[in-house]
């Protein structure tokens, strides 16, 4: 009892920004207003945060570069996080 | 484009991609409508184009022409009217058709990807000026790979992430909570939103929390994208 007392009260904890949800989609661009034929990879992220009582919605783009630098540092940043338990 | 059409494709690369995402829908999807058409410049050169070109003509030397081709393909500008009037001694109406013109070959170029001089000299007319035309053809071909790799980084796109900083703490006491060790994570990401002009980009930042448990979930979500993008890339 004590425990999921404590759980609820953790969870009562201020965070700012809370982030609530990830969605994602990656495709290929066929073409562009200059180029006809291209076979680029692109990746879109969109990350619900709540603000507040309401959320809002981040969009953005990666490249591939991109997104592998990202997968690292949250890698990192969860390492980080374990050392502490 | 119909699937039908689609499927029946084995030869270009970007098409095979499009095959497997039609066949195995694992969260892969086409950015564009494929059934959108050209609805700016039509990718077009036609007769008066070739016409205003021979005032090319008058330039003094290959590199005025070579300097001509190369700044038209940014596109029309007072300055470049002006400039290009007096280099080759014609009125600023008739410099503002030339740029035009050369704009509209530059950009038909660099839509079809033409990448072999046959390919560019067979959209010239019979009568052109036949040295002009290898001239111009030389210069199209020697700055195509430049203004591709342009194009596709000027790409409209949502805005791109940027840079990306964590930080990680430890939460010892809350108004809830006279007690705790929770580790928390704070990410702050930062996109650049791509404008025209290459001076004004704006540059916009969020910074969001993260449970243990939602970093976690992130992982998992950017490990399925790692594991399909290899799959894409195996094709």
């Amino acid at each position: 009892v004590n425990t999921s007392l404590t759980r609820l009260a953790v969870r009562q904890t201020l965070m700012v920004n809370q982030l609530v949800d990830m969605e994602w989609k990656f495709g290929v661009t066929v073409g562009t207003s200059e180029i006809q034929k291209l076979g680029t990879v692109f990746l879109q992220l969109k990350l619900v945060v709540r603000k507040g009582n309401s959320t809002e919605n981040v969009y953005m783009e990666l490249t591939l570069p991109q997104f592998y630098n990202f997968l690292h540092e949250m890698e990192r940043a969860k390492a980080s996080m374990e050392c502490f338990s | 484009m119909s699937i039908g059409a689609v499927s029946s494709q084995t030869t270009n690369d970007a098409a095979d991609v499009i095959l497997f995402a039609l066949h195995f829908p694992c969260g892969i999807l086409l950015s564009r409508d494929l059934s959108q058409s050209h609805v700016n410049m039509a990718a077009t050169v036609c007769n008066e184009d070739f016409t205003n070109l021979q005032l090319l003509l008058k330039a003094s030397s290959k590199d005025a022409v070579r300097e001509v081709c190369v700044q038209s393909q940014r596109g029309l500008s007072q300055r470049l009217t002006e400039s290009t009037a007096a280099t080759l001694g014609i009125s600023e109406g008739q410099a503002a058709q030339l740029v035009q013109s050369l704009h509209a070959l530059s950009h038909y170029v660099l839509f079809y990807n033409l990448s072999s001089p046959e390919q560019i000299l067979a959209i010239f007319p019979e009568s052109f000026h036949s040295s002009l035309k290898n001239l111009i053809t030389k210069i199209l071909l020697e700055n195509s790979a430049t203004w591709r790799t342009e194009a596709l980084s000027n790409q409209i796109s949502l805005p791109q992430l940027k840079d990306l900083d964590w930080r990680v703490d430890m939460v010892t006491s809350s108004d809830s909570v006279s007690r705790m060790s929770v580790p928390t994570c704070l990410v702050q990401l930062k996109m650049v939103d791509p404008c025209s002009s290459a001076d004004s980009e704006s540059v916009s930042s969020v910074t969001v929390e993260l449970s243990r448990e939602s970093l976690d979930t992130i992982l998992d979500g950017l490990g399925r994208i790692r594991d399909q993008l290899s799959v894409v890339a195996g094709k």
